[in-house]
């Protein structure tokens, strides 16, 4: 699975974990549209710390880095490749 | 995988059938393609203004709605001169007010100009010990000059004028806050909606609606059609906030007036002066004021909202239908969206990234803890700054006993809450009904250390909450 893929399926499961099966496209935006709340916000915080070893307190932090999944692939490119 | 992948929708074996979740009882204008073309003709728009001015005139005075209107029907026929009427109207507003007093007025100035200058020099020298930690600065800055208003001698000319200075910051700081927290946001070239920000047309409690510059430019419309979208839905909030409004009065009226049941504040005091209300009516004072204030909060967040998405920004509802809750930290979240943020944006995120970081667990419980006990204790210390003017800073902690033993009570239930992975059941008694009545519960009873007077010790709300489980001490 690629970068990408992973991503979305994380995403995915975070989304039906909370109930909302509703499909989502890549560039569409997840938290500030109100789907996803900020302890998601978490869980992808700690997903990118543990898979791609970002470190958010070193890069600085903002919500619209994780707003969507073209947004977080965007942000994990900048450290390691995202097809 | 493509940008625009799209996860498979679920087949649907026939068309889909309209039920009773989608019956609405303000029908979703926003969504009439008609409509949208209509309100973004001339006489369309017209007829929006004229509507929400009417609908304005429910909450507001005559010259008040005018104030908001003006502004609002210039940005609604010229949107590409939004941000600099958004930035402009404000300080206009500021200075023809009837009742100001110069030396606020002044001071008033003197906080935007310096809210400007942080905002300047944060993003001048983002490597520098302020660049790198502005909020660090601006609030240890603000608690300084509260301590240093504490020590000037009364009755004096400098004691008026650091008490005025801490007032007028106190409405601005967490705007400004906001400004510098979104100091590397982009674009780094037109800043005029951070001037926006400081204090939005659309007004604002001492928490900003809806947060900073950089969430408006995300939310902002980008066209006539997403303009009259924007319009319609700030059109129908304003149609919930009136007709909450309506049941506030009605609810009032009733239960209050005609049932002669007593406040939550009157239940206290005759429990205190040593004449309790009988048990079943306290239960009822404290039930009643739990919808009391969800719905005070509601109103005031839609009335908010519902201008500011005039002004053409698509922003998120303060309070979404909190009593369909199934978790407290969902309730929390559904209840005061924008103070949550701001807890969630200047208190969470920093601590969370920062420290335990090999333990998951504990990073959200000690974040969470940062939040809600020192972020919200924080907050409403800062806020009622005429506590401390009033009674001194350290009478003035100690009256906020209750304020801590709330706020440390609702930060271990919202850890315990996100926390707890709970495997969802579709029963309707045990997936619906249960949690969600855990829910109303918990904040109906921590409803009890909701004391804005500041009047009574802890120990006086304790023995009052023990009181309906018929427990004395």
């Amino acid at each position: 699975m690629d970068d990408r893929a992973q991503i979305r399926a994380f995403v995915q499961a975070l989304l039906i974990g909370k109930g909302d099966d509703q499909p989502f496209k890549d560039g569409e935006s997840l938290l500030l549209g109100g789907r996803l709340q900020s302890i998601d916000a978490v869980e992808i915080v700690v997903f990118l710390e543990d898979k791609f070893g970002i470190d958010f307190a070193e890069i600085g932090f903002d919500e619209e880095q994780l707003d969507s999944i073209d947004a977080i692939c965007a942000l994990v490119q900048t450290t390691a490749s995202c097809d | 995988m493509s940008a625009t992948a799209v996860t498979p929708a679920k087949e649907s074996p026939r068309p889909a059938e309209r039920t009773w979740a989608d019956f609405r009882l303000i029908p979703r204008i926003e969504t009439f393609p008609r409509v949208v073309a209509f309100a973004q003709t001339v006489v369309g728009k017209l007829v929006l203004l004229a509507a929400f001015g009417l609908g304005l005139r429910f909450f507001y005075s005559f010259a008040g709605v005018v104030q908001l209107l003006l502004p609002l029907a210039l940005i609604t026929f010229m949107p590409e001169y939004r941000r600099f009427v958004l930035a402009l109207a404000p300080l206009c507003l500021l200075l023809v007010q009837p009742d100001n007093v110069p030396l606020v007025v002044g001071l008033k100035l003197g906080v935007v100009a310096a809210g400007i200058v942080l905002f300047w020099c944060a993003r001048r020298w983002p490597q520098s010990w302020f660049g790198r930690r502005p909020i660090v600065f601006l609030l240890s800055g603000f608690s300084l000059l509260i301590v240093l208003a504490c020590a000037a001698a009364p009755r004096t000319l400098a004691y008026r004028i650091m008490w005025d200075l801490v007032g007028v910051t106190a409405t601005y700081v967490w705007f400004i806050g906001y400004a510098l927290m979104d100091r590397s946001a982009k674009p780094r070239i037109d800043t005029s909606l951070e001037l926006a920000s400081f204090r939005p047309l659309w007004g604002s409690t001492t928490t900003p609606f809806p947060k900073g510059a950089a969430y408006l430019r995300r939310i902002e419309a980008q066209d006539e059609q997403q303009l009259a979208v924007v319009q319609l839905k700030g059109l129908k909030l304003l149609a919930w906030a009136i007709l909450l409004g309506l049941l506030q009065t009605s609810w009032t009226g009733f239960f209050h007036g005609y049932l002669r049941i007593p406040t939550s504040a009157e239940a206290l005091a005759l429990s205190v002066h040593g004449t309790p209300a009988p048990w079943h009516v306290r239960w009822e004072s404290q039930i009643l004021f739990f919808f009391e204030v969800t719905l005070a909060v509601a109103i005031t967040g839609h009335k908010f909202i519902a201008c500011c998405r005039l002004a053409g920004f698509n922003a998120l509802r303060n309070t979404y239908r909190p009593l369909s809750s199934k978790t407290i930290a969902e309730f929390f979240n559904r209840f005061y969206y924008y103070f949550k943020e701001l807890l969630v944006d200047f208190f969470f995120y920093p601590t969370f990234l920062r420290y335990w970081k090999g333990n998951k667990r504990l990073r959200i419980v000690f974040a969470t803890f940062a939040a809600v006990v020192f972020g919200n204790s924080f907050f409403h210390l800062t806020r009622d700054w005429d506590f401390i003017q009033k009674y001194g800073l350290w009478r003035a902690l100690v009256t906020y006993q209750v304020l801590f033993f709330y706020s440390a009570v609702l930060a271990a239930a919202l850890s315990i809450s996100q926390l707890r992975k709970r495997a969802r059941s579709n029963e309707f008694l045990r997936g619906h009904v249960l949690p969600i009545l855990g829910v109303l519960s918990f904040y109906c009873l921590l409803g009890i250390f909701i004391d804005e007077d500041r009047l009574y010790p802890l120990a006086v709300h304790l023995r009052y909450l023990a009181g309906l489980f018929f427990i004395r001490f």
